[in-house]
């Protein structure tokens, strides 16, 4: 009885399924790709924090309060309050994570097969500050409405802006665009690999000419 | 939570999705149109019984709040015979004004009470929760929590609740300032929500409510009187039936009443319309009205002094435990669904691996390799395994398909095991087969084929005797270099190398001995008659090497002929500036 399986999703769960070995090699293939992203990316993440954004960088000896840091966010009584996020370059480095298990389907019906984060909210703004307006918002509520231009003067963005998508950062987005899709390469051949031995070991008459 | 992602590969599901669930939905209403016509009939007596039920437990609800209010009353000494009357007419009250559930004001009014030992405070109170709790959107509970604790001290969950009241104004003012503060702050919010769209809704789910617990009451006491021998099955069977009946008499009513319309001269209809079973029915009404009443009356009083409350509580305890029991049923029958389930995945996925044509060509092996009475190779043995193994399946698949169809959990599970045990034991060999195919190749692939092949080595045997004069070469030194039978050498008594075969013409131009030693020891470069080149070692050696470098895959090969490109168009090397390619 012919079986046919199309796509990665479908492939990966007929590995698991019939050849948890393949699964597994192809698993360590894709992280190695990933790893070397994660790895670049890790480090475009600077010690300290852009100069000129005073108070930003994180002390732990020092302990916020309303008086001696602008850095906090006031919310109605009874309600949760959140200090705004400060640069932590640990943190930062620590929230740049790689997933290889496929995501939930998008609002236009695709699932993410394997993706890079910048988790952490220092790290969100570090990477994509000064993206929307580069020379400042003057319209803007914010205790620093220039910080967007004083982010770019500190460090420019990396990649490219397109109908697909906002790509221009400065750490997980530089070192995607400093790999010039070589990972993507490996990780597309370590499937067309895996595709095949499972195809090999699949047909029932290859093995027995073989044997 | 940031959303900042690389997406390296992403697969398009969405259309694969909507169209499983356009048909899982196709194929859900056709099985939904069958199940109705199934249901209908049995449908209006399961909703009879499941209304049923509700009104129990909501009058049951309702019966404990009551009872936990009077035991406050009578702890604080407030009881003096009808107060508990006046407290629950007083509820029902605000509950028709405020569309707050008596649910809610029960338990708030009995902590206010407890708090303040005052009805006239703890009414006062329960006003103003009412007020903050529609003023702020906060839940009741909160609310009157919030003051219980700023009348007992603590002002600090009423500053939670943002109320527009600043700490230090909290702290610095007595409760009766504060309260006086938030009467004004919040005067007529409650009445205000009342009459909003959303509060009238809040009237209808009270009014539906209580609808439920004057029912329920109803049913409660109708099941005491029916099962005075007091047994667990007796009871349940009385509700069930009395809700069937129930259900079977408003089916007759409905289709009486639809007969009835149709009389010329009758617009409404009334149960007194019906000849002679009206009249009884209309004794029954009033029998039950009166009945009502009378349990009313008992409710007005504290549940505890009417001696009410114990009898009910041991019945809703035997009908408790007897709906465990049914939940208990239920899930067993889960669990058997859940391994039916996992058993049918399981066919599913042995059904993939299964191939007839392979099986019987398999069988055909197998018999062949019996004939033979012996197995001849490691590989022949494998592959007649795996067919066993291949065959067991369908067996293992056969004796589930029978469990399924029996129904039995443990021989679902026993089935499901045998199977699962003998799909890895099939992947095994199939691993097996495969390295054994992998051993194969490296073999093959290791063989020099061009080197040690028969019938090179006969044209070499066969040009070696032609050279030797007809004489096999010796086998002990095959590669010796060739002494043809010449002339003795005058110098040193050896024989002097040939110079041509006969009948073959040389270029006399050309060092006849060229290639083959010249029988002089080195540096001796000339004999007699003979003129040598000086320059040419005599006795020269040639070595062959054969380099096996590894060939690269085309797809490896382009990969690294564009990663090349790539970095050096990046980065350049001493012969190319970066960019320039």
């Amino acid at each position: 009885m012919p079986v046919e399986v199309k796509g990665v999703i479908a492939l990966r769960k007929a590995l698991n399924a019939y050849a948890p070995d393949l699964a597994k090699e192809l698993t360590a293939e894709i992280t190695k790709s990933l790893k070397v992203i994660q790895k670049d990316a890790r480090g475009f993440v600077p010690n300290k924090a852009p100069a000129g954004l005073y108070n930003w960088e994180f002390n732990p000896n020092r302990k916020l309060t309303a008086k001696n840091s602008m850095f906090r966010t006031f919310a109605s009584e009874g309600e949760r309050v959140r200090f705004f996020p400060l640069y932590n370059a640990t943190e930062i480095k620590r929230g740049i994570v790689y997933r290889t298990g496929y995501g939930k389907p998008n609002s236009k019906g695709f699932r993410s097969l394997f993706r890079v984060k910048n988790s952490s909210a220092a790290g969100a703004i570090y990477e994509t500050a000064g993206r929307a307006h580069p020379s400042g918002d003057p319209r803007s509520k914010s205790n620093n409405p220039n910080a967007g231009a004083r982010f770019v003067q500190q460090g420019a963005l990396y990649g490219r802006k397109s109908s697909a998508g906002d790509m221009r950062g400065r750490v997980i987005f530089r070192a995607w665009e400093q790999d010039q899709g070589k990972q993507l390469t490996s990780i597309m051949r370590a499937i067309e690999t895996t595709t095949m031995k499972f195809n090999k070991r699949a047909t029932v008459s290859s093995s027995k000419a073989s044997a | 939570m940031s959303n900042i992602v690389i997406d390296l590969a992403a697969e398009f599901t969405g259309k694969k999705a909507f169209k499983q669930a356009e048909s899982a939905s196709g194929s859900l209403s056709k099985s939904i149109n069958k199940l109705a016509k199934t249901f209908t009939a049995a449908y209006i007596a399961h909703k009879a019984l499941a209304f049923g039920q509700a009104s129990v437990k909501a009058f049951v609800a309702d019966d404990n709040a009551a009872r936990s209010l009077g035991i406050t009353l009578k702890n604080l000494g407030l009881e003096t015979g009808n107060t508990s009357i006046y407290i629950n007419d007083l509820i029902s009250r605000m509950e028709k004004q405020t569309g707050v559930l008596d649910d809610q004001l029960r338990p708030a009014m009995d902590r206010l009470l407890r708090a303040t030992g005052s009805i006239t405070k703890a009414q006062d109170l329960l006003g103003l929760a009412l007020d903050i709790s529609a003023g702020t959107g906060k839940d009741l509970t909160a609310v009157t929590q919030a003051l219980q604790k700023s009348y007992l001290g603590n002002t600090a969950s009423l500053s939670k609740l943002g109320v527009g009241l600043s700490k230090a104004e909290l702290t610095s003012s007595s409760f009766a300032d504060i309260q006086k503060r938030l009467t004004v702050l919040f005067a007529g919010q409650a009445s205000s929500a009342a009459a909003s769209y959303s509060g009238q809704l809040n009237k209808l789910t009270i009014a539906s409510n209580n609808v439920k617990e004057a029912i329920g009451a109803g049913i409660v006491d109708a099941l005491v009187t029916l099962s005075d021998d007091d047994t667990l099955s007796n009871l349940t069977t009385n509700m069930e039936n009395l809700a069937i009946y129930t259900a079977d008499v408003i089916r007759g009513f409905g289709l009486m009443a639809s007969a009835l319309k149709k009389i010329p001269g009758i617009s409404g209809f009334d149960v007194g319309m019906i000849p002679i079973l009206g009249t009884y029915i209309k004794v029954l009404q009033d029998a039950g009205a009166k009945s009502r009443r009378a349990a009313e009356v008992g409710m007005g009083k504290n549940p505890v002094q009417s001696g009410s409350y114990l009898n009910t509580t041991k019945k809703v305890t035997v009908l408790t435990k007897e709906q465990t029991a049914a939940e208990l049923k239920k899930l067993a029958a889960k669990k058997l669904s859940l391994a039916i389930d996992k058993a049918n995945l399981l066919l599913g996925k042995g059904g993939n691996i299964f191939d007839m044509d392979a099986i019987q060509l398999n069988a055909a092996m197998i018999n062949q390799a019996e004939q033979l009475g012996k197995v001849t190779s490691q590989s022949q043995l494998l592959m007649i395994t795996n067919d066993i193994a291949r065959l067991k399946i369908k067996q293992d698949i056969a004796a589930l398909e029978d469990a399924i169809a029996s129904k039995d959990e443990a021989r679902i599970t026993a089935a499901t095991n045998q199977l699962n045990a003998d799909l890895k034991i099939y992947n095994a060999l199939t691993n097996q087969n495969l390295k054994l195919a992998d051993i194969k190749v490296l073999l093959d692939s290791l063989l020099p084929r061009d080197l040690i092949n028969l019938a090179n080595l006969n044209e070499a045997i066969r040009l070696l005797t032609i050279i030797n004069n007809g004489k096999p070469p010796s086998i002990t030194n095959p590669v010796a270099p060739v002494v043809p039978v010449s002339p003795v050498s005058p110098i040193l008594g050896k024989p002097i190398p040939p110079v041509g075969i006969p009948g073959i013409d040389y270029n006399p131009g050309q060092n006849p001995d060229r290639n083959i030693s010249n029988g002089f020891p080195n540096g001796v470069t000339s004999g007699a008659g003979i003129t040598y080149n000086p320059n040419q070692q005599g006795d020269r050696n040639y070595d062959i090497k054969i380099y096996a470098n590894t060939i690269a895959n085309p797809d490896e090969l382009s990969g690294l002929i564009q990663d090349v490109v790539i970095r050096l168009n990046k980065q350049g090397d001493y012969l190319t500036t970066a960019g320039a390619l």
